[in-house]
């Protein structure tokens, strides 16, 4: 079979065990050969071993099966440790200085120990500060070792001058990378959704400010949908299958929901959510999303881009980053100019991300 | 069945068709190719590898072929893919080899967590391992080389790998990379030894690999624990000396030189910790080879715990 | 320069595992949440052990570990602060 073969039968395998993690239960081992090249470049590999191991179906499977989903569930601990760390390390920057950041999306499901935090594979920290203390949580991360990655004098300028924000700063020490934002939204699209809002029902989970469950969610829908794009990979739906699936445990949550949606200006990436959530086999169904509803070639529109972007191999990140490839390469005892692919985040591509 | 044991036709025949799957150590290594070269590095490198025709999967799937059509006649070049990935560029098809060792290394690196991984020579005599655990470029290769052909089972040029629930180390042999000047002087050594070609890499080095002795591929099956830690280094003109470490240092030294155990939280900590408790470290300064040989078995002699 | 926090503290003290041989001088440390080990001379396993126990001042600590002098002291604190084994009690 080639590896392109391999690909879409993979794919199809790997959407299905999303769907339904109990699809794993009877699947054979040239499945399992399909599924774990497509689950890893999904970046859902340690997230399906959690669930694998949490079925006891571990010790059933053959040896190098149980070998390459042990790996990926040690794997998954260790990101977990290293967001928990770098949450750490920000508090340890940010508080004497007298600022609370909220954390964002992967961070912030880790901490709070939500199922899209399980086994989850984190490039990078994300935090929402007020616009007036971006000056101040510059000067306080940079004193305790994050620096600006060098930019083109164009990157730094789109960052700075066009967008206000400020470009990604990585860490001297761990070579781990922070984007600290003021809005969830770039400047430039055409929804504002005011910061102050999501930083007034900001709440305290684990020690950490997060986003109200309402805001998680319209975030996530926000960034895989804004502009009428899908912006995002399968594993930001299972993001948001995962998110509405918890939260919808709550009967009084929808209506929050839709409110939220209202105030923010989030209503139609809301029903795409919602709506491809289903998809991804989310089981709870919000009615109240319906008003939102696009014109029906809009939607025929949307229903393809959604099949052809989330069924694809996801192309946006490698899961291994650059400062890794780099003192690894040494090991391997191959020049670094050879570890081509990846090795060098393009900050626009990531900056939303 | 080992790959010894296949005539070319078999051999080509099954890795064209993606059925040749190797058993090296613990791990099943599927590989596919087209490539003459890459016939050629596994006929005479794993020559004594078992290969496994029932296997119904494997760790690693690994596919070394031209990256095209065009690559294939003209400048010909080697491209490996592992799972749905294309970890490096492509390289000249005269790099096969040092392609394949690299994406073994790549695979095992990264993708083999259920082990706690150390960057260390391993070998074995009488029941107990030799560790030397030392970055690229300290001589460690070459002292390995020189190891086995002088009675030292090979369990790897490359790592250790550790079993965390149990701490026993287990075997992953593989051919032994040389470079340079290792090459003759391994290659007077021992005689007898089996070299592939000599390839020139992207860096401009000359890169060699001996084929690892059969009986350490044979008794790969045989795990072993920590006997004895040894730090080499290479010192252009010095005459041998061994100078004993302090355990403290000896476990930082085995953590330097791993990626992985703190991904395994208090296991992996403790694992390193009974390592250098049970392995009494030194450091070995060394120019000639048989001083250092030397030097290596009367530490295995006099220092067995 | 932030100004000098009144008291140090180790965040959790379960999340350090000591390891020393007798005879060694030096004692290692693991720290889970980190990941990261640390080769500590006796002042800073002194401080450490010290801060693990309970949060203390610089004041208490210049009392009870009397042995080591006082920049000795503030640098051993700054450099336990910036590998994240220490921090400041807000």
């Amino acid at each position: 079979m080639t590896p392109e073969a391999r690909d879409g039968r993979g794919l199809d395998l790997l959407l299905a065990a999303v769907r339904s993690p109990q699809r794993l239960v009877a699947m054979s081992p040239p499945e399992w050969g399909a599924l774990i090249p497509s689950a890893e470049e999904a970046r859902l590999l340690p997230r399906l071993a959690s669930d694998a191991q949490r079925m006891g179906l571990t010790s059933g499977l053959p040896d190098w099966t149980r070998g390459r989903l042990t790996s990926a569930l040690v794997r998954g601990q260790e990101f977990e440790r290293a967001v928990k760390w770098e949450i750490d390390r920000v508090h340890r920057a940010l508080l004497p200085a007298g600022l609370r950041p909220v954390f964002l999306k992967g961070a912030a499901y880790i901490a709070a120990g939500l199922p899209c935090g399980v086994g989850r594979v984190v490039a990078d920290v994300d935090i929402l500060v007020p616009e007036a203390e971006l000056p101040r949580a510059q000067v306080a991360l940079q004193q305790h070792g994050w620096e600006f990655e060098p930019l083109e004098p164009y990157d730094e300028r789109y960052y700075r001058e066009w967008m206000h924000e400020l470009p990604p700063m990585r860490n001297r020490d761990r070579g781990t990378m922070l984007d600290v934002h003021h809005r969830i939204l770039p400047k430039t699209g055409r929804i504002h959704p005011p910061t102050e809002r999501l930083l007034e029902e900001a709440r305290e989970v684990s020690g950490i400010s997060v986003l109200s469950p309402e805001h998680m969610v319209l975030h996530a829908a926000a960034h895989l949908f804004q502009d009428g794009e899908v912006a995002g990979a399968l594993r930001d739906l299972v993001d948001l299958r995962d998110l509405l699936e918890q939260f919808g445990q709550d009967p009084a949550f929808e209506s929050r929901l839709v409110a939220e949606a209202k105030v923010l200006g989030l209503g139609r990436p809301l029903f795409y959510a919602v709506r491809y959530a289903r998809l991804a086999g989310c089981t709870i169904d919000f009615a109240g999303v319906g008003p939102w509803k696009p014109s029906a070639p809009l939607l025929a529109g949307m229903d393809h881009l959604v099949e052809q972007t989330l069924t694809r191999p996801d192309t946006t990140s490698g899961s291994l980053g650059a400062f890794a490839l780099y003192t690894r390469s040494h090991w391997l005892k191959m020049p670094v100019s050879l570890l081509l692919r990846h090795v060098t985040r393009k900050a626009t591509r990531n900056f939303w991300s | 069945m080992t790959v010894g044991d296949l005539s070319d036709a078999e051999l080509c025949g099954l890795l064209r068709a993606q059925r040749f799957t190797l058993r090296i150590g613990p791990f099943l290594v599927r590989l596919r190719s087209v490539m003459s070269e890459v016939q050629a590095a596994l006929a005479l490198l794993y020559r004594a590898h078992e290969i496994d025709t029932e296997a119904d999967g494997a760790h690693f799937v690994i596919r070394l072929d031209h990256p095209g059509l065009v690559r294939r006649f003209f400048r010909a070049q080697a491209q490996l893919t592992f799972d749905l990935r294309q970890p490096f560029i492509p390289l000249p098809a005269s790099m096969a080899a040092p392609m394949l060792e690299a994406g073994l290394n790549w695979c095992i690196g990264n993708y083999a967590h259920q082990f706690l991984v150390i960057h260390s020579a391993t070998l074995e005599r009488g029941g107990r391992a030799l560790l030397m655990p030392a970055p690229p470029g300290s001589g460690k290769s070459t002292l390995c080389a020189a190891l086995v052909t002088r009675g030292w089972r090979l369990l790897s040029d490359e790592f250790a790998l550790v079993d965390p629930t149990t701490g026993i180390l287990v075997p992953v042999p593989r051919p032994i990379a040389l470079k340079e000047g290792s090459i003759d002087v391994i290659a007077r050594w021992a005689p007898d030894a089996v070299f592939g070609p000599s390839v020139v890499n992207n860096e401009d080095e000359t890169v060699a690999y001996m084929q690892p002795p059969a009986r350490s591929v044979r008794d790969s099956g045989l795990t072993c624990r920590a006997g004895w830690i040894v730090v080499p280094q290479y010192v252009a003109g010095a005459d041998a000396t061994t100078t004993p470490m302090t355990r403290a240092r000896a476990l930082m030294h085995l953590a330097d030189n791993s990626f992985n155990y703190n991904f395994h939280g208090r296991v992996g900590f403790d694992r390193l910790v009974a390592i250098a408790d049970q392995a009494p470290s030194v450091t070995l300064r060394y120019s000639r080879l048989d001083e250092g040989v030397d030097a290596v078995d009367r530490l295995a002699q006099t220092g067995a715990p | 320069m932030p100004p000098r926090p009144p008291r140090w503290h180790v965040a959790d003290p379960s999340a350090l595992l000591f390891q020393h041989w007798p005879g060694e001088d030096e004692h290692v440390v693991f720290n889970l949440r980190s990941g990261d080990l640390h080769l500590l001379n006796p002042a800073a396993t002194a401080v450490l052990g010290r801060l693990a126990e309970a949060p203390a001042s610089v004041d208490d600590l210049r009392a009870s570990l009397n042995q080591i002098d006082a920049s000795a002291l503030d640098a051993v604190l700054e450099s336990l602060d910036g590998l994240g084994l220490i921090g400041p009690l807000p």
